[in-house]
């Protein structure tokens, strides 16, 4: 029976030691993280800026590490969608997008304000027995600031079910019953926007605001609260700046004291009720998920073929013809029959090196271990030496060396002991003559498609949805020809009814007009070619119709030796804009983009990337992204890009900015799978900084086997 | 193997996917295949899993590997299990599902196909008691897979403790056995495995594999 759950709050988190070549210890335990794979932390109760929080107030908790939250909250015509990211152990970040239905401040011709924040939260002290949490948070910091508010908040338990907070907020948050201030708040805007405004935080007013939360049982709890937040914008009463509310009070502000009540669903989704500021009754609904924590974690697949007894065969077997390619049609099969691709193989008596596709297993050493227990059970026992090189789109990935007797001996000994004995290097000159099935490589789907884009004022939502074929065709292993055409059947992707202007060359800002003109679009219509020019060189030649709005020539080398965690790179492109039908057509519209790649895998998941170069506009510049990737395939990252184009140049915005997320599907179902979904949420579509979309971009594909990447979750590779 | 799924974690962040999983294409079944993972996570009842009725004698006269039984308590169904691989003191047990057991001389050490499997264990010291029946207390060291993809180890402190040596009978198997009870603990989460020892293997046990699926029942019976 289990005994109560321990706090998660004491572990330490111990980078797991999994480096290759390292054969001391091999049968040892590796070096674990003392974390409960099985205790899925509690999600902690939202607030209605979809943090951690009272009613609308903030208090110091955070999320466990990589917890990943959406809030949809509503009252008094402000609508607040937040997605929250628990970025690092004590710091949360935080993208909303809010709606302020009949909210009308100066120049504003439209009903509903649109309104973007990014928030940051970090604990700067975690609750003990005698001592609070303590935490500070910038709310809505890059931007307009109509959210714009700093606080400093500490929260503490008493017994199980209580717990009290009190806090002081600057800005938005002491803009109801200020005790003082601490210097002037500037008002004006930075820049065009965009730009973090350094120049508010922590001056002006400041008032105290607190609240209590009780936990009644497992599912419900209940909350009051006392807000510093005068809501003065909304009232009309902010009339100094530029946020004022020209039209009639959203909502009158009677009290200031709010009321909530939780539910939890078993799930950690949770659903509120509030009553608001005297009057106002609010609803949230917060969805919860944790990529750290999977539905089935090992896998819902069938269990691998165990490693067979080796069976022998006559001596010079390696020179009979007949022999081998029964051998080789035999792995063929066996292959297959774990969703594994053979391509090709060069056989001695003692040794046997493997050129494989995998198109199935998103856990590169799974698709190695069952690829090796397939080799143990086909090959004749004199072969010692297994060499597995995974290709990509017809290019040699590494050449990844086992050694049969390891094998067997190992298979029921922990991941880490094989991993101290496998070898990773360079392919080169090492791997096998591709070996043509019937048929060459092709695959084709008709499937239907749904494109989401958000945050133009005259319509957040814009949903495209229709038909899409997509085909692929190698004309030889590492030569492509691909093509996507979509059918719109329905959306309203082209409804921009805003002129938006810009200084630059239109090298994005037409997009409405894309949507508009090409019903049925030939979204890309390429050749293409990845090579190995030589020793941890990769290349990858595109041409032709790259991508919606550019066709051309791209061309792009990296340099990645399979130890290092440092790659660099340099693409170079020469297009043209495409007609707005998309189709064959081409605009006048032509420039040679170009970008040198720094890309260095940080450590514990972050992995950092600098591109230098000249944009689509012909402006120069710098994209600095960082991304916290799970070795499930989760991805969340964030970008920034500057350019030489001055803020009043790029308009709106100040510079291109944006937050991604990827989901991959494995993790959802519990079944293998490659496939995952990337969500974009670019802060606006302008010109500045614009990259050209070209597909199979060389880095996130050829990092999968080398032994960094190998290394993350090589706890699969018995799997 | 117990699955847990969550119907609407799958629909909040796959629900773009299954688009794609829709539709045609030339990989035929194995595209189908994702959409309709999909389609059951999202509409299946949860209902139980009745297993084919297994015609125990026929089986046992028509084949001669070894074979066990397996019993979920969590999910009250009994599968047979056949042997498929020997390697040393190491066997492995396919189910007609082909989720796997690992042994070692009887002693449950990993498992494949079960979602939340049971990775590797490192038990020697707890071992070298129970199949040599002797008392004492030993550590064992049990590794999973996290939600994203790292392996973890859990150790915990057990005792070895001596039971009842009484006649044992399953299937072609005809013996005295001796009981040897594991009492573990990690602090959090605490066990009982129970193992009828013969000749220094494990004919019957009660092993437990993870929080999720608990303890499950295997008795030999047929060596």
């Amino acid at each position: 029976m289990p005994l109560p759950q321990r706090a998660l709050s004491s572990w330490i988190p111990l980078r797991s030691a999994l480096m290759l070549g390292v054969a001391a210890a091999a049968i040892a335990p590796s070096a674990a993280l003392s974390e409960d794979p099985f205790a899925v932390p509690r999600a902690q109760s939202q607030n209605l800026y979809g943090l951690p929080g009272l009613i609308d107030m903030p208090t110091a908790d955070i999320e466990a590490d990589g917890q990943l939250t959406t809030s949809f909250g509503h009252f008094a015509g402000t609508t607040r969608s937040t997605l929250s990211f628990q970025v690092l152990p004590k710091l949360t970040g935080s993208f909303r997008y809010s709606a302020l239905k009949g909210y009308r401040p100066n120049n504003y011709d439209l009903d509903t304000y649109y309104d973007r924040s990014f928030d940051l939260r970090y604990q700067i002290l975690e609750e003990t027995d005698q001592l609070p949490a303590l935490a500070v948070g910038l709310q809505d910091f890059i931007g307009t600031g109509i959210y714009g508010g700093e606080y400093l908040v500490a929260t503490k338990g008493f017994g199980d079910k209580l717990r009290v907070t009190a806090g002081l907020g600057w800005g938005r948050l002491g803009s109801n019953g200020a005790i003082g201030a601490t210097g002037t708040r500037p008002i004006g805007v930075l820049g065009e926007g965009g730009i973090p405004t350094y120049d508010r935080w922590f001056r002006g007013d400041v008032a105290p605001f607190g609240g209590v939360s009780y936990q009644v049982n497992d599912r419900l709890s209940f909350k009051a609260e006392y807000s510093s937040d005068g809501y003065l914008a909304e009232r009309g009463l902010n009339g100094r700046d530029n946020f004022g509310n020209l039209d009639p009070a959203l909502f009158e502000r009677k009290s200031s004291w709010n009321f909530g009540i939780d539910y939890r669903f078993k799930n950690g989704n949770q659903i509120s009720i509030y009553s608001l500021y005297g009057g106002e009754i609010g609803a949230q609904l917060s969805l919860s998920a944790n990529p750290r924590y999977a539905p089935l974690p090992s896998g819902a697949e069938k269990a691998p073929f165990p490693i067979a007894q080796r069976r022998y065969a006559d001596l010079g077997w390696d020179l009979d013809q007949t022999t081998t390619d029964k051998i080789r049609s035999n792995l063929r099969s066996a292959l297959a029959s774990d969703g594994l691709i053979y391509e090709g193989m060069t056989l001695t008596a003692t040794k046997a090196t493997l050129r494989l596709r995998n198109p199935k297993y998103n856990a590169e050493p799974q698709a190695i271990g069952r690829a090796a227990r397939q080799m143990a059970r086909v090959l004749p026992g004199s072969v010692e030496v297994f060499e597995i090189i995974p290709t990509l789109k017809g290019a040699a990935g590494s050449a990844i060396t086992l050694n049969r007797s390891d094998l067997e001996r190992l298979e029921h000994a922990p991941a880490s002991a094989l991993l101290a004995v496998t070898s990773v290097a360079d392919s080169a000159g090492s791997v096998p003559a591709f070996e043509a099935d019937s048929k060459p490589q092709h695959s084709w789907s008709l499937a239907p498609y749904v494109t989401v884009s958000v945050f133009d004022p005259d319509n957040p939502v814009r949903i495209d949805a229709g038909l899409r074929l997509k085909g692929s065709y190698f004309i030889a292993p590492n030569l492509e020809l691909s093509g996507s055409v979509a059918q719109k059947l329905l959306g309203n992707l082209d409804s921009v009814s805003r002129e938006i202007p810009s200084e630059l060359p239109r090298v994005r800002t037409d997009y409405a007009e894309y949507s508009r003109q090409g019903e049925t679009a030939i979204e890309h219509l390429t050749l293409s070619h990845f090579g190995r020019p030589g020793t941890d060189l990769y290349s990858r030649v595109t041409a032709g119709y790259l991508e919606t709005m550019y066709a051309g020539l791209s061309g792009e080398v990296l340099w990645k030796p399979v130890h290092s965690r440092l790659a660099l790179g340099a693409e170079m492109n020469y297009v043209r804009q495409r007609d707005f039908d998309q189709k064959f057509g081409l605009q006048d519209y032509a420039v040679t983009t170009g970008h040198l790649s720094a890309y260095y895998d940080l450590g514990n998941g972050f992995h950092g990337q600098i591109d230098a170069g000249r944009y689509l506009a012909g402006d120069l510049g710098a994209t600095v992204s960082v991304d916290r990737e799970f070795s499930n395939g989760w991805r969340v990252g964030a970008y920034a890009t500057f350019t030489d184009v001055s803020a009043e140049e790029f308009g709106e915005g100040s510079f291109d900015k944006g937050v991604r997320l990827t989901v991959p599907l494995s993790w959802a179902l519990g079944q293998p799978s490659r496939k995952s979904n990337t969500l974009l949420l670019q802060s606006l579509t302008r010109d500045g900084g614009a990259r050209l979309n070209v597909r199979d971009r060389l880095y996130q594909r050829v990092r999968d086997y080398h032994s960094p990447e190998l290394a993350k979750e090589w706890g699969r590779v018995w799997r | 193997m117990k699955i847990l799924f969550t119907p609407l974690r799958v629909a909040a962040f796959g629900a773009v996917l299954t688009l794609g999983a829709c539709g045609l294409s030339s990989e035929g079944r194995q595209a189908d295949s994702i959409g309709a993972s999909i389609a059951a996570k999202l509409f299946k009842k949860k209902s139980a899993e009745v297993a084919e009725p297994v015609d125990l004698v026929q089986i046992m006269a028509t084949t001669s590997e070894p074979l066990a039984l397996l019993v979920m308590e969590s999910q009250q169904i009994t599968v047979l299990i056949r042997e498929v691989s020997k390697n040393g003191s190491f066997s492995t047990f396919h189910s007609d599902e082909r989720q796997a057991l690992n042994f070692d001389k009887g002693v449950l050490i990993a498992t494949r196909g079960g979602g939340s499997d049971l990775m590797s264990s490192q038990i020697a010291p707890s071992m070298r008691l129970i199949l040599s029946e002797r008392e004492g207390s030993a550590q064992r060291v049990m590794t999973y897979l996290t939600g994203d993809g790292r392996s973890i180890d859990m150790p915990f402190d057990c005792k070895v403790l001596r039971g009842k040596r009484e006649p044992f009978e399953s299937g072609d198997i005809k013996t005295t056995t001796q009981l040897m009870v594991e009492q573990c603990s990690d602090g959090t989460y605490e066990f009982a495995n129970t193992y009828l020892v013969s000749g220094g293997q494990v004919l019957s046990s009660r092993q437990w594999i993870n929080p999720d699926i608990g303890s499950v029942l295997v008795q030999m019976i047929r060596k």
